[in-house]
């Protein structure tokens, strides 16, 4: 099972690479997407859709309104990969 | 040598001209004054866009910029033309000005001032289209919505020949429990109605008054259509033309887009009669008035669709991986909606509210609104959409008879992300029925980003929505909002 550090460098990265961001250093557990520059609906769900691919699970409908930063997406990725293991 | 304006035979010609002047300045001037702001957000995305976004900022920006130039040189002319015609006619006011003056004299509780205040707006001809949702808020806020539904049931009878103020006044007596005196201010303009029929412009739809109280919904529609009545679903185009001089148009937007039509067979004032059926067309599909139909049955216009038209229409569909029809906010989307519900069993229509498990509302949840309109097409459901709503995200930008407008990009992102078959839809009248057509959008190529196919995607929706602008005018039928969208749509 990937480590909760590995799994959070993975999620900066697929955020700054949806985002088109210089690096993921100012992304914080209380980072929020309204923080950051560009991080509307479209992204969000393109970023949420990354993420379903990278880790291999599916969110239902209502997580991905429901996260309020960057911590509880952190947090909620976890939930779903111990799920699955 | 300018003929003497103030009296003699050619005064009414006069006073004509100059409410026509008055008109145009004032619209102007609003279109002018938000692209302004429009422009100020634009030179500041440009700023701080991202790599990507660059291009699509700038050429937005220069677009912008051109039209403010564009505006307010046309405000200067129609002030100078302004100058020159009769300055004693019928007491025009400058609208913004007027309603400020107005909001003031709520919140001072003065009634006698506001009682005049009210008097001098009703004499503009901007009053006819705005939907006074600024002073209803001013008074709400001041606490003076009791005052303010005095003025209008007190109100001179030509205040009451205008519908949308009928409807606003009713409205807001029975949402402040004066339910009596609504009905009776509703009384009053249905008898002045009979004489004088109500005008009526391009927002004035009833279909959001009736999900709030069914009876005022009724008689307003009685008021809106006193005198129409249909026997059958293919009397709207003789209902439509009864009803056609009794609309007003913005007419800065007629002029746009007479001059851009395609076929120049059509003198302007035939043209403008077919464009004046046709949005009253538009009118009639979405109020569906039981006043106007025989024993208050709903007419459904659906069979005003040909089976061979509605087959050939659909017919190229290609249903493999899910289908997903981009359509436009406009006159006949009541009848879009059932032809594709009853074309595709399984489907899900993306709307700003939900009244049917169908349906999925992107109001305030446009994440959760686009997640689960994806998920749906995971699982084989066909999907209905308007993407050329007010939601979505700001980066990009649709161009319609050269003008940028910014748009969402939510559908390009579900045909991006599905790579189902994806098609423009809409379903245009043609003077005696309806059309249905549907025109293949391109798909995104193999190895293409979202950006470029995003932009290609929107290039070939705002091109078909520009096909519909500039083609027949008995198609051109259109709601509200297309009457300003293409001088200063902002969201």
């Amino acid at each position: 099972m990937i480590s909760d550090e590995e799994m959070r460098k993975e999620v900066r990265e697929i955020i700054v690479d949806i985002l088109e961001l210089d690096d993921g250093s100012k992304l914080t557990e209380a980072t929020t997407a309204s923080d950051v520059k560009g991080w509307d609906s479209l992204h969000h769900v393109r970023i949420m859709l990354a993420l379903e691919r990278k880790f291999g699970f599916q969110w239902d409908d209502e997580e991905v309104t429901d996260l309020k930063n960057v911590g509880d997406l952190y947090t909620a990725i976890h939930g779903k990969i111990s799920a699955k293991t | 040598m300018q003929a003497d304006t103030t009296s003699g035979p050619d005064a009414s010609a006069d006073d004509a001209r100059s409410a026509d002047i008055q008109l145009r300045l004032e619209l102007k001037n609003r279109e002018w004054k938000i692209l302004r702001r429009l422009n100020r957000e634009a030179e500041e995305n440009c700023a701080s866009a991202k790599p990507s976004e660059a291009d699509r900022f700038a050429r937005h920006f220069a677009n912008v910029t051109e039209r403010v130039t564009a505006a307010r040189a046309a405000v200067r002319d129609l002030t100078k033309q302004k100058s020159a015609v009769a300055q004693t006619c019928a007491g025009f006011v400058d609208f913004d000005e007027a309603v400020g003056h107005f909001i003031e004299t709520i919140k001072r509780g003065d009634r006698a001032a506001a009682s005049d205040a009210l008097d001098r707006l009703s004499v503009s001809p901007r009053f006819l289209e705005e939907r006074l949702r600024p002073i209803l808020d001013a008074a709400k806020t001041a606490g003076r919505l009791d005052l303010l539904f005095t003025l209008f049931a007190n109100a001179a009878p030509r205040t009451l020949s205008r519908f949308s103020i009928v409807a606003t006044a009713a409205v807001m007596g029975i949402e402040i429990e004066r339910r009596r005196e609504a009905l009776a201010l509703l009384e009053v303009a249905q008898r002045r109605s009979d004489t004088q029929p109500i005008r009526f412009g391009t927002m004035d739809m009833l279909s959001q008054l009736a999900r709030l109280d069914q009876e005022l919904a009724e008689r307003l529609s009685l008021l809106k259509y006193n005198g129409i009545r249909m026997k059958t679903e293919s009397d709207i185009f003789l209902a439509a033309k009864a009803l056609a001089d009794r609309i007003d148009l913005d007419p800065l937007l007629l002029d746009f887009l007479f001059e851009h039509r395609r076929s120049r067979s059509l003198p302007r004032e035939a043209w403008e009669e077919r464009i004046r059926i046709a949005f009253c067309v538009g009118q009639l599909i979405w109020d569906r008035p039981r006043s106007a139909s025989p024993a208050g049955r709903v007419l459904r216009y659906g069979n005003l669709v040909s089976e061979a038209d509605r087959k050939e229409a659909f017919a190229g569909i290609d249903r493999t991986n899910g289908v997903l029809l981009a359509t436009v906010h406009g006159g006949t989307t009541p009848l879009n909606r059932v032809l594709f519900q009853e074309e595709f069993e399984e489907h899900v229509i993306v709307a700003n509210s939900t009244t049917a498990s169908t349906q999925i509302s992107v109001k305030n949840n446009l994440d959760g609104g686009l997640f689960q309109t994806l998920r749906a097409m995971s699982r084989g459901k066909s999907v209905l959409i308007a993407p050329d709503g007010a939601h979505g995200t700001r980066n990009y930008f649709g161009e319609v008879l050269g003008r940028s407008i910014r748009t969402a990009a939510g559908a390009a992102f579900l045909a991006y992300e599905s790579r189902c078959y994806c098609a423009w839809y809409y379903t245009v009248p043609t003077g005696d029925r309806f059309l249905p057509v549907v025109v293949t959008a391109p798909k995104p190529d193999k190895q293409e980003s979202f950006e470029s196919f995003a932009e290609r995607w929107l290039s070939f929706y705002w091109a078909e929505f520009e096909n519909l602008l500039t083609g027949d005018p008995d198609g051109i039928c259109l709601i509200g909002r297309y009457w300003a969208v293409l001088s200063y749509w902002d969201r």
